[in-house]
């Protein structure tokens, strides 16, 4: 199906907006420079640093606090209002559109703000709130809210290829007919943090970058936020609007070689581009331009100019990175280059690759200045991201005069945009393969690894109840559990068992979720930062602190060069891992998913997570690995279906859940109720508006609260089908809810997932029974 | 020169996590990283953070650790001569 982009924002260090991007780089224009406005010890280092403070960005993008005390949901706001007023997105095409931000540093900004402070002292109030800014996920939360009221919003977290990953899941959404039309991007403000991180890595470069060059020396970073608007076909024609381009191919691989090194040969940036054009469906000559990812490290690219020799061997398309005019904005890269690339499609030229003096190896130039092109076809806009998380984007020009054919704007059948929550199985007119689950494993605050807490569960009266640790033994050796975290040998351990169980040595995908990410290695870090100030700082704590550190520990101990997206969106970081997953094995792109979802707290977090969240009662760490697959055999039961609606009105969820639940005396719904009526109400208040009875449950009494909490549900929720028994201590009583009913649990059919976030998405994830009844 | 040694060999596994090592098990002058003891590129940048933050010897260019950190006697001789 093709996805057509019809709006683009941009803010970077070479302007504000569409316009000012062009100018600049029409004119090479570099932003880099001396760092003004992140207070830090190396403002020497030269960066793509955007050119205003807080409160001036804050009166651009016309908002107060909290956003004016985080830049990178300033640059957000500021770049998505411009996507869409581009795509000219009314209000009612927001509401069924879907918000996809990709971003890694978050609040982080905020929150070195205040650590060192409260490292001595945690009665402060503000600063308390302010580090609940920290995670990914309340970035995206409030970019979107000042755009809209998005009918879908997640958070995609794979550090330097969030953004391309982010428009990947928005095109793979359109493609399945879930949504018609996506605002996918991403926004990185400079920190402390990774600043001081990257240069633990001694990767930045003390000169200008430059890409490509033999004598490069490493990155200067930058910061900067862009958005492109993605829409399908029925919704361009019903909406009468011109594209600007199409995303033709796109592809995401994994390396599986090194968390923050690429393999010689480049393996992975071979495959995401070799993939993504046979997607598109197009030929290697067919490449006009290569948007490099070109970071100026000496590792990116030669290994990235490798994988384009595989490819191309001496004839290499006209390539260049344009990180020396915006710096290495990270997360933001991908929609960052995307929206060059498509003003290079649009105006006819290639950006020049600045800074470059000499070749690395005969035949590698890159555009040195920049180049009048007109009729450019095909462009691979290339980003990399640690863990070798390798994504291409293929943007290409179109005919689009089919605008004007038979299916004007004024066609009746596509009048009205499609609602998100309302497109049922029945609605599609493709087929889907179906999903099942063939295994899943849990470490909890739960005996690990096993089911002991159906009969005999542990019970917790203090606020924190951390894992039980797993032995790591049999699935590592010594030598390389040292490196590896608490919530590093969770996950393996996890995602090891559920393979095992599955009988499956290599997924097609691993895809994960996590609120809080590498939460213990992040806050040493930030700790050795309050201690020994900016300098002789830890390397192995940053490589280890990035969200997609934990997908791509098991992607390098499988050599998975797989599909490897992770999301970080608060209590949907679970949900929305599964989504992809079943999107993707949905319309065939996949067989099989390794999906899990793990969160970790430290005792200083477990307190601001308290005071953050009123509605926990027991703030708990849990790692949850399952098998999703199309294979039918030996599976435990059909994944039948999963919706996430942002803030929807509760009639449409509690449609969906009639819908869904064809016999509710055979079926079963799993809430994520815990015994605390600032939390439980919404779950009351939509079971009081569907009008039938069923067995109602409970399971977070005893899994405790946390960003993965809905993996531990849907844990709870196969172990049920798979036993065809419900523990009694699960039961909500009809006391509670009065839905409440017994059911025949020989006879179980479904079992729904219910689960309910703080800023008000909710999920629905249906399980069916797969046995003769 | 003994007391350092030993003082490096405790402190190099202290920061590289070499859990299943004790002092005795590292050879003053067998290599450290590739065939030695497997260590990689993260972990010179570590030893690297080690000499600043335990000896004030400051490396700004991670080449020049090739040659030190070829073993623990050669790390022990670069601190006596700086």
């Amino acid at each position: 199906m093709e996805i057509f982009i019809t709006g683009y924002g941009i803010i970077s260090a070479i302007g504000n907006g569409v316009d000012e991007t062009l100018n600049s780089l029409l004119d090479s224009s570099s932003g880099v420079g001396p760092i003004r406005h992140l207070l830090t010890d190396h403002a020497h280092l030269p960066a793509g640093e955007v050119k205003f403070s807080n409160s001036e960005l804050a009166t651009l993008a016309g908002v107060g606090y909290p956003e004016s005390e985080l830049r990178t949901v300033l640059l957000g706001i500021i770049a998505g209002k411009e996507a869409i007023a581009s795509a000219r997105l009314q209000k009612v095409d927001i509401e069924h559109a879907a918000f996809i931000n990709g971003t890694t540093v978050g609040g982080m900004d905020l929150s070195e703000k205040h650590f060192a402070k409260l490292l001595q002292d945690r009665s402060d109030d503000i600063a308390m709130a302010e580090l609940g800014y920290n995670d990914c996920g309340v970035s995206s939360r409030l970019i979107a809210d000042r755009l809209g009221k998005f009918g879908f919003i997640t958070t995609s977290s794979t550090a330097c290829s969030s953004a391309a990953n982010a428009i990947i899941l928005g095109a793979n959404m359109i493609s399945n007919g879930l949504v018609d039309i996506v605002v996918a991007g991403g926004s990185e403000s400079l920190s402390k943090f990774h600043l001081n991180g990257f240069n633990t890595l001694m990767i930045l470069d003390k000169e200008k970058s430059r890409p490509f060059d033999e004598l490069r020396a490493g990155i200067n970073l930058g910061e900067g936020a862009a958005y492109i608007v993605l829409e399908s076909k029925r919704s361009v024609l019903r909406r009468g609007v011109t594209p600007l381009g199409i995303l033709r191919g796109y592809a995401n691989t994994c390396d599986a070689f090194h968390q923050t090194a690429s393999s010689d040969n480049g393996e992975g940036a071979y495959l995401s581009m070799t993939e993504a054009m046979d997607m598109a469906a197009i030929k290697p000559a067919e490449i006009d331009y290569i948007n490099a990812h070109g970071t100026g490290t000496p590792n990116n690219d030669i290994t990235e100019l490798a994988a384009m020799q595989r490819i191309w061997g001496q004839a290499l398309p006209h390539f260049s990175s344009t990180k020396p005019f915006t710096g290495h904005t990270t997360s933001a890269s991908g929609s960052i280059e995307a929206v060059i690339s498509l003003l290079a499609l649009r105006h006819g030229f290639i950006p020049a690759n600045a800074g470059w003096v000499s070749p690395i190896a005969p035949d590698s130039t890159p555009v040195r200045s920049m180049l009048r092109h007109n009729g450019l076809r095909n462009i691979i806009c290339n980003s990399f991201g640690f863990g070798g998380n390798d994504s291409t984007l293929i943007f290409s020009n179109a005919d689009y005069r089919f605008l004007n054919s038979e299916y004007g704007a004024d066609n009746p059948v596509c009048r009205t945009p499609r609602k998100v929550c309302n497109i049922s199985e029945t609605e599609t007119e493709w087929i889907q393969y179906p999903c099942y689950v063939q295994s899943i494993a849990q470490v909890s605050c739960q005996s690990p690894l096993c089911d002991d807490w159906m009969e005999n569960p542990a019970l917790y009266s203090d606020k924190f109840a951390p894992a039980i640790e797993p032995s790591v033994k049999e699935f590592v050796k010594p030598s390389e559990a040292r490196r590896l975290s608490r919530i590093l040998k969770r996950t393996v351990a996890t995602s090891l068992t559920a393979l095992k169980e599955a009988y499956l040595d290599m997924p097609d995908a691993i895809i994960t979720g996590t609120g809080m990410g590498c939460l213990e290695n992040s806050e040493k870090f930030l700790t050795d930062m309050a201690v020994y100030g900016e300098s002789k700082l830890k390397p192995t704590l940053f490589m280890q602190s990035t969200h997609n550190t934990i997908s791509s520990l098991i992607a390098i101990m499988l050599k998975c060069h797989g599909y490897n997206n992770t999301y970080s969106h608060r209590g949907i970081s679970f949900d929305s891992a599964l989504l992809d997953a079943m999107t993707q094995i949905n319309c065939g792109k996949i067989m099989s998913a390794l999906v899990g979802a793990h969160d970790e707290v430290t005792p200083l977090f477990a307190d601001i997570m308290a005071h953050t969240h009123p509605e926990f009662n027991l703030i708990s760490e849990n790692s949850v690995s399952a098998v999703i697959s199309g294979n039918a055999d030996n599976a435990i039961c059909r994944l039948a279906d999963i919706k996430i609606l942002n803030r929807p009105v509760l009639t449409d969820v509690a449609s969906i859940l009639k819908n869904w639940m064809s016999d509710p005396s055979r079926s079963a719904i799993i809430t994520g109720m815990n015994g605390n009526p600032l939390n439980d109400t919404p779950y009351k208040h939509l079971l009081d508006l569907v009008n039938f009875k069923t067995r109602v449950l409970k399971f977070r009494h005893i899994f405790g609260d946390n960003y993965s909490s809905s993996a531990m549900g849907f844990y709870v929720g196969v172990r049920i089908l798979e036993n065809s028994a419900i523990p009694a201590h699960l039961v909500a009583g009809s006391e509670e809810i009065a839905n409440d009913i017994p059911v025949d649990t020989g006879m179980l059919k479904d079992v729904i997932i219910l689960n309910h976030t703080e800023d008000d998405i909710w999920s629905i994830i249906k399980l069916t029974s797969i046995r003769n009844l | 020169m003994e007391n350092l040694i030993d003082k490096l060999k405790s402190q190099i596994i202290e920061v590289l996590n070499l859990e299943d090592l004790t002092p005795a098990d590292i050879d003053v002058d067998a290599p450290l990283f590739g065939e030695g003891l497997g260590l990689d590129s993260i972990d010179a940048l570590e030893l690297i953070v080690l000499l600043e933050r335990e000896y004030g010897i400051k490396l700004s260019n991670p080449a020049e650790g090739k040659e030190i950190f070829k073993s623990v006697k050669s790390i022990a001789d670069y601190i006596s001569n700086h």
